[in-house]
């Protein structure tokens, strides 16, 4: 080769002409590009377990997109009654529920419950097969080992059930629990077609049965009481928590707030033995036992009748007088405290006529209940703020419904097969039902649930059932709303829903009936059985039913916005009887007379250091009746109230404690008539002198890793006769002591207040203190907006920047440069309910941490509920939910040596897990103690399902760094990057997870610079400051202080 | 002359000292002789610095959770121990290099002694602030080197300046100890018996043959060291200090925590260094070296800064109540003196500001059993104020909401007794094998008192 070729020849080529051929065969970039797809696709197929069926996202999307997660509506029912849902799906896992804004029952809102869901489907102790037991006579428990839904099918030989049971299925027991849903009553109707004489029982702990019989007594039907919010004026809480607990509190607590922004003269009165959500926004509470409340119900409704009489005229017309008029003989002993609460309350009550309502604890007694109707009869509150629909719960009010029946039934001993669906009655059934002994003497007894539970243990086979995220269903909202369940998910661990398992034992197919196929196909196998056909036929035979349209559309619709349309109870005109009102004030009159001797004879002192006192139980309010007591978001969520993770407790007042000489921690003895419990105690002020109240949920036994032996199991106190409240209770200290993981040990505010409440001298319901000074009495709705919005301080005019020498670090002008993120957060509406707490945790990826580590003040919540008394009297009870501030001077920011803590130039404290270092110094500065430390690798034993549960959005940090709140930063983010892909400006509104979730809409985000802000307009209104705002930190998180209760 | 004479006077015992041969054999006798009580004690500390290097595997190796820490206390027992080994520091550099300038020779016996005890405060001390972090492993990342992020440390916090300031202190404390050790070291390697023995210290002493030019030069260097290292003394406690008033904390947030905590850390100092020096002196029979004065004279010091400490203390009180402000009121004269830690605040009150009150009195002032026991108070009272300003304050901040106390974990014990138990084993390794008397500079200072007797006598 010369060199002259070089630059001559065009021909010129790297290699020789054999080379120079492309290779036969793969191309290397094919090559390359195939093994990177493999390898992509290889990771997406492991992941995705969508359903079989069709599912259909509540926002239509013309694709789905790997990384993008899409919303499906379905709902959750609790107490029998559903909740509409939102589930967040990243690429076939759910990850994240929030409410349905389409939903009554949610209103865009979901409650702890219903959040915290999302993790017990990852749950990795539930039952992952069917197990048989392996009958051992010795044992406490029955072994079992895994077994196959065919061995079931096989051993239960369903073909030949008739033979054990009966024809009629007089030995056959079903067991379910109190449900509102359509599907579930079709299918139990199928199954008493197959068997027309088995026995059906509803068991819960939140069964209500005293509610049912109440209104079957007063109204001659079973109806459930509407509550309108947002059209009352005055509302008053009798035991009751209608704003933080029952299957509409959601609902109630968006209605109350929203009336309660628009008026300023909105009141709440709550007498409760322990404080609740509902009462931290009360304008006046009284503490009461149990038969306090009695009392007063009683009182109150002396008072209104009184007042219907003298207001009426109708002077020796009406049968109260005859009867009942009240006398100073016959009428409750009522103290002077209480005397003077009822006559509050009474004028309160004749201020607002037929704009009022009044609730009362479900687990008083019918006597109480009926009462209760009749107040709100009195006071003219039916039919507007009050009305009635019938209840859709399956067979309410009847015998199914009772215990005793279901003991009968199960001790007659004639009952062959037992059938559990769902519930866990070796648990919660009262200790002296021994339920686990019966249900060894029945020949075979079939459970289907989520977890290896007592229940399961006490029986023969053990079957998964579904998650509801994993199965087709029917559910009713509280005021009868259906609603479409549908799965997210395939079944995880092979589980069957109820109405599948229901379908099977009645032996008959309704999807394959409604294909034309009647009965020809004999008993179907479970196989055969599908959850998806069953919903269809029901959904369409119920809307031919209704002589509604029915078309593919209709279920592609109801499917997709999770609500089915045009169906709900329609209201009952009915009135309470008359007499049936009097015999039951007489009734309890007589009782609390009863009452009143047997206290008056007791001593009423500690003797022995031995107190007498009532006995109240409610269910947890955070695992509600143990169903959730292996969820550890719920175990680690501290109590509205108490602050208490990890345990239950025998809350007291300080009076009694002190009597006791009992300490927050000492052990205490409680005794019952049918049993005892040692529990430790925890002093609450605010709580009633003379009562206990213990949260029931606690003490499992199961195999459930995490509800295990955590708690004291409360059920042991209470008998198969006795309600949740127990009128005569023996406490008494064993002198043992052990720790309480509580996250909030401090009560008092110490004279805080108004730095970090914002103690406001606004008062509520002062007239003529608007901003244009008229009277607010007669401009309507309009001015009172206004006036509540705009109300005037005369102390405390807070701005939003203080005097400072400094430039802002970034410009707030309106439509200036970026948006600039802020929060207002309304102390007047929030009710501590804890919701924001619980999706933020699963929005953020945030890590439980354990009762070990709450026990050293190690709890990771990035949003918390503070709660503060303003004394010892708890008079007034405070909360605040406490999140990263965002402040603009902050004071992290400045201390870190590594700048991992940062502003960004719209306004967030930014947090760069991976600059972080760990010294700690951030949150040393942090005046709201709102960091959070890794201070083990936290994340590092997650369970392999429940990593699934993560946010694949957000970072999980390793052990050693700090985190905090990032107001959701992956959310505003992703709206940009979705706005600029659009090629639009960014318009909004991002949505952080704890305001999206908030019942009571108090959290407010948005941009101080976009126009029309609500979050800007919020923030300068005179209510409006800074927690610590003398520290000069400018926090982007304002609060809205609390209005101060009327006076006199 | 005469005056720099009239102040040697009793600095040493001239008249029973054996002549300059003998001395230097006396004074090196320990470094080649073991004595009967050293191995048990080695042994012992070496067991609890084992302790040490148990508790901080555990910490590395499973999380700062092995802790007690929590939110609101995220320092305690790890920032208290540093604080206050570093405090202890401070006394080595403080006699050495202040008292060297201040041409206050009687420093000469025990100053070798007291450096000794600030490079051995100083290794652990400069321990804790790594142990504490989350990820240990990452702390160059508050060094400012050009990393390839392209981000530096922050420099408005204090504790990139922490870093600086300790690592200087330390480096310039090590050039300073082992410089002054020079010629002693020479000794050594001419007096050693053995082969190795020799090689060891020949290598040490860096060829040093006591030239006079030798001399000179060390004389200027040493000066230049002392007048390096004396602004440290004062620089870097006030900079550790910054790590608490920069903040907003009430009980940490207060500008006179600099004196405050130079003043506090030259106490704890002089406070350890009696600890150590009166066994010493029995137990070598230094009572011609190190004598009445020397003793005298470092109880006046601790009396001093002692009652400056007590002010101090009135100050933070006075100056909180005098804030006005009521988190400042409340952290100081309600949670300090009568919080969970009320208790700590009056024992760490009791030790620092009334115990050396009892060095109003000369004999106490020259009693060894009062002097060692009145060094331990202080050594603990000091931890103690550490613990109550850093811990007590965090417990008990702004929002009730978040108060929470600090319960120490076994992990926290280990590290504080493990770190005890390191420092004693360096140092009676120290002991054991160099030389911790300054001999040159006792001959030199012999010298020139003897020049001046016979003027004096005049």
């Amino acid at each position: 080769m010369h060199i002259p070729e070089l630059g001559g020849a065009s021909d010129l080529r790297e290699f020789g002409d054999e080379q120079g051929t492309r290779p036969a065969g793969l191309p290397r970039r094919d090559c390359v590009k195939l093994l990177g797809a493999s390898a992509a696709l290889a990771g997406m197929s492991a992941c995705v377990r969508a359903p079989d069926e069709e599912i259909l996202p509540f926002v239509r999307a013309s694709h789905n997109l790997p990384g993008v997660p899409v919303h499906y509506a379905t709902s959750m029912s609790l107490d029998g009654f559903a909740t509409g849902l939102l589930v967040e799906s990243h690429d076939g896992r759910p990850t994240k529920i929030e409410g349905n804004p389409e939903h009554p029952a949610s209103l865009g809102a979901a409650g702890i419950f219903e959040q915290a869901s999302v993790l017990g489907l990852y749950d990795p102790h539930r039952l992952k097969s069917p197990r048989l037991a392996s009958r051992k006579p010795n044992r406490p428990w029955i072994d079992s080992r895994p077994s196959s839904w065919h061995k079931f099918e096989q051993a239960f030989d369903n073909a030949n059930l008739p033979r054990r049971v009966g024809v009629r299925g007089e030995g056959l027991m079903l067991l379910l629990e109190p449900t509102a849903s359509p599907l579930t009553a079709a299918m139990l109707a199928r199954v008493r077609e197959r068997f027309p004489a088995c026995r059906v029982h509803f068991h819960s702990l939140n069964q209500n049965a005293e509610q049912s019989v109440a209104s079957l007594t007063g109204f001659g039907e079973v109806v459930l009481p509407q509550y309108d919010f947002r059209a009352a004026d005055v509302v008053v809480s009798l035991g009751a928590d209608p704003l933080g607990w029952g299957p509409f509190h959601l609902r109630h607590a968006h209605d109350f707030s929203d009336r309660r922004r628009r008026s300023n003269r909105v009141r709440l009165y709550c007498a409760e033995t322990c404080p609740s959500s509902t009462s931290t926004l009360a304008d006046d509470r009284i503490a009461v036992t149990p038969s306090g409340i009695a009392r007063l119900v009683a009182g109150i409704y002396d008072e209104v009748a009184r007042r219907r009489d003298s207001d009426t005229g109708k002077l020796a017309s009406s049968p109260i007088d005859d009867l009942n008029r009240p006398t100073a003989n016959d009428r409750p002993t009522l103290n002077e405290r209480e005397q003077a609460w009822i006559g509050r309350i009474s004028q309160a009550l004749r201020s607002a006529p037929q704009s009022s309502i009044v609730v009362c604890d479900s687990s008083q007694s019918e006597a109480v209940q009926l009462l209760v109707h009749a107040i709100n009869f009195e006071l003219g509150n039916i039919g507007s703020t009050v009305w009635y629909t019938r209840s859709s719960i399956i067979e309410a009010g009847s015998r199914s419904h009772q215990l005793s029946s279901l003991m009968e039934g199960l001790g007659s001993g004639e009952v062959d097969t037992l059938i559990v669906l769902n519930g866990n009655p070796a648990y919660t059934l009262p200790a002296n039902a021994d339920f686990a002994a019966r249900a060894r003497v029945v020949n075979s007894s079939v459970y289907l649930g989520q977890f290896d539970n007592e229940t399961a243990r006490v029986s023969t086979w053990q079957l998964p059932a579904t998650h509801f995220l994993e199965e087709w269903g029917i559910e009713c909202a509280y005021n009868g709303v259906q609603s479409i369940v549908q799965p997210l998910i395939s079944p995880l661990y092979a589980g069957r829903s109820v109405a599948e398992l229901l379908a099977f034992i009645a032996g008959v197919d309704p999807g394959k009936e409604t294909n034309g196929t009647v009965g020809s196909a004999g008993i179907p196998s479970l196989g055969q059985i599908s959850g998806y056909d069953l919903v269809r036929a029901q959904f369409f035979a119920a809307n031919s039913a209704a002589s509604r349209v029915n078309s593919e559309e209709t279920w592609r619709d109801a499917v997709r916005r999770g609500v089915v349309e045009n169906f709900s109870s329609p209201r009952v005109s009915v009135t309470p009887r008359q007499s049936e009102v009097l015999s039951a004030r007489g009734l309890l009159h007589r009782q609390l007379a009863a009452e009143a001797g047997v206290r008056g004879e007791r001593p009423k002192a500690v003797a022995n250091e031995v107190a007498s006192v009532e006995l109240s139980l409610q269910l947890s309010r955070t695992v509600h009746d143990g169903r959730f007591a292996d969820n550890a978001w719920l175990q680690e969520l501290p109590d509205p109230i108490t602050k208490l993770t990890w345990d239950n407790a025998a809350l007291m007042a300080p009076g009694l404690a002190a009597q006791l000489r009992l300490e927050t921690g000492d052990v205490a003895t409680v005794k019952s008539e049918v049993g005892s419990v040692e529990i430790p105690v925890l002093i609450v002020p605010g709580h009633a002198e003379d009562s206990l109240t213990i949260a029931l949920g606690y003490g499992r036994e199961g195999a459930e890793a995490i509800a295990r032996a955590v708690g004291v199991n409360a059920n042991a106190l209470r008998s198969s006769t006795s309600g949740m409240n127990i009128s005569d209770a023996k406490v008494s200290s064993t002198g043992r002591r052990v720790e309480l993981a509580i996250t909030q040990r401090h009560w008092l505010v110490e004279g805080r207040g108004e730095s970090i409440l914002g103690h406001a001298v606004i008062a509520r319901g002062v007239e003529g203190r608007g901003v244009e000074s008229s009277d607010a009495e007669g401009s309507g709705v309009d001015q009172q907006i206004g006036d509540s919005l705009h109300p005037v301080s005369t102390k405390r005019k807070s701005s939003r920047r203080p005097l400072t020498l400094y430039e802002p670090p970034t410009d707030t002008k309106v439509g200036v440069g970026a948006d600039q993120w802020a929060m207002t957060i309304d102390l007047d509406q929030c009710t501590g309910c804890s919701a924001c707490v619980v999706a933020c945790q699963s929005e953020n990826n945030i890590p439980v941490v354990g009762k070990e580590d709450v026990l050293k003040g190690r709890e990771m919540h990035w949003i918390r509920i503070d709660r503060y008394l303003s004394d010892d009297s708890a008079s007034r009870i405070d909360v605040q939910p406490m999140l990263c501030q965002h402040c603009e001077k902050a004071p992290c920011e400045y201390v870190c040596p590594v700048n991992a803590t940062v502003h960004s130039d719209d306004g967030l404290n930014e947090m760069v897990y991976n600059r972080c270092v760990g010294t700690r110094f951030c949150s040393n500065n942090c005046p709201y103690k709102v960091r959070r430390f890794n201070w083990y690798e936290y994340n590092g034993d997650v369970s392999e399902p429940g990593k699934m549960q993560k946010n694949p959005d957000v970072t999980v940090r390793a052990r050693g760094v700090m985190e905090k709140c990032t107001f959701c930063i992956q959310r505003i983010r992703r709206a940009q990057r979705e706005a600029e892909l659009a090629g639009e400006p960014y318009t909004g509104p991002v949505q952080t997870a704890c305001q999206q979730t908030c019942p009571s809409q108090a959290i407010v985000f948005g941009s101080l610079t976009s126009r029309d802000s609500e979050v800007a307009a919020l923030s300068e209104l005179p209510r409006a400051f800074s927690a610590l705002e003398e520290l000069g930190t400018i926090p982007r998180v304002r609060y809205l202080s609390k209005l101060k209760p009327e006076e006199g | 002359m005469s005056n720099e004479a009239i102040a040697h006077r009793d600095v040493l015992r001239v008249d029973s000292l054996p002549d300059d041969g003998k001395l230097t054999v006396q004074l090196l006798r320990s470094a080649f002789h073991s004595s009967w009580m050293w191995w048990p004690l080695f042994l012992l500390s070496g067991a609890l610095a084992l302790l040490f290097v148990v508790a901080m595997a555990v910490t590395i190796s499973r999380g700062i959770g092995s802790w007690g820490n929590n939110i609101p206390v995220g320092w305690a027992y790890g920032i208290t121990d540093f604080v206050w080994w570093i405090g202890i520091g401070h006394a080595g550099t403080f006699i050495s290099a202040f008292l060297l300038l201040l041409g206050q020779h009687w420093r000469a016996s025990i100053n070798r002694l007291a450096e000794a005890m600030t490079i051995f405060a100083l290794v652990n001390a400069s321990l804790f602030p790594v142990l504490h972090l989350g990820r240990p492993w990452f702390f160059y990342w508050l060094v400012p080197y050009p990393a390839t992020t392209g981000v530096w440390p922050n420099f408005r916090s204090s504790l990139p300046w922490d870093v600086a300031a300790v690592t200087a202190y330390f480096l310039v404390s090590l050039m300073f100890f082992y410089l002054g050790m020079l010629p002693d070291l020479a000794s050594a390697r001419d007096s050693a018996a053995s082969r190795t023995r020799k090689r060891i210290y020949g290598v040490l002493a860096l060829g040093w043959r006591g030239r006079s030019s030798e001399w000179r030069h060390f004389r200027a260097t040493y000066l230049l060291l002392g007048g390096i290292a004396t602004p440290l003394v004062i620089s870097v406690h006030s900079i550790v200090s910054l790590d608490f008033a920069i903040t907003q904390l009430p009980g940490w947030h207060s500008s006179i925590f600099p004196p405050y905590f130079v003043v506090g850390a030259i106490f704890s100092g002089l406070a350890l260094l009696l600890m150590l020096m009166l066994p010493i002196r029995s137990v070598f029979r230094l009572h011609d070296l190190i004598t009445e004065r020397h003793l005298e004279n470092i109880a006046k010091l601790m009396l001093a800064t002692g009652t400056i400490l007590g002010y101090s203390y009135l100050c933070e009180a006075f100056g909180a109540w005098y804030s006005g402000d009521q988190f400042e009121r409340f952290a100081m004269l309600v949670a300090r003196p009568f919080g969970p830690y009320g208790v700590l605040f009056w024992l760490m009150t009791l030790a620092n500001v009334a115990s050396p009150q009892l060095f109003w009195w000369k004999k106490m002032r020259v009693q060894p059993v009062v002097l060692w026991l009145v060094g331990l108070i202080v050594f603990a009272g000091m931890w103690l104020e550490r613990f109550v300003i850093i811990a007590g304050s965090l417990t008990r901040d702004f929002l009730p909401s978040s108060w929470q106390d600090f319960v120490p974990t076994w992990i926290d014990w280990s590290l504080l007794l493990g770190s005890i138990g390191l420092f004693l084993f360096l140092f009676l390794a120290f002991l054991r094998w160099m030389p911790f008397i300054p001999i040159s500079e006792i001959k030199r200072l012999r010298y020139e008192m003897v020049q001046a007797g016979p003027e004096r006598s005049a």
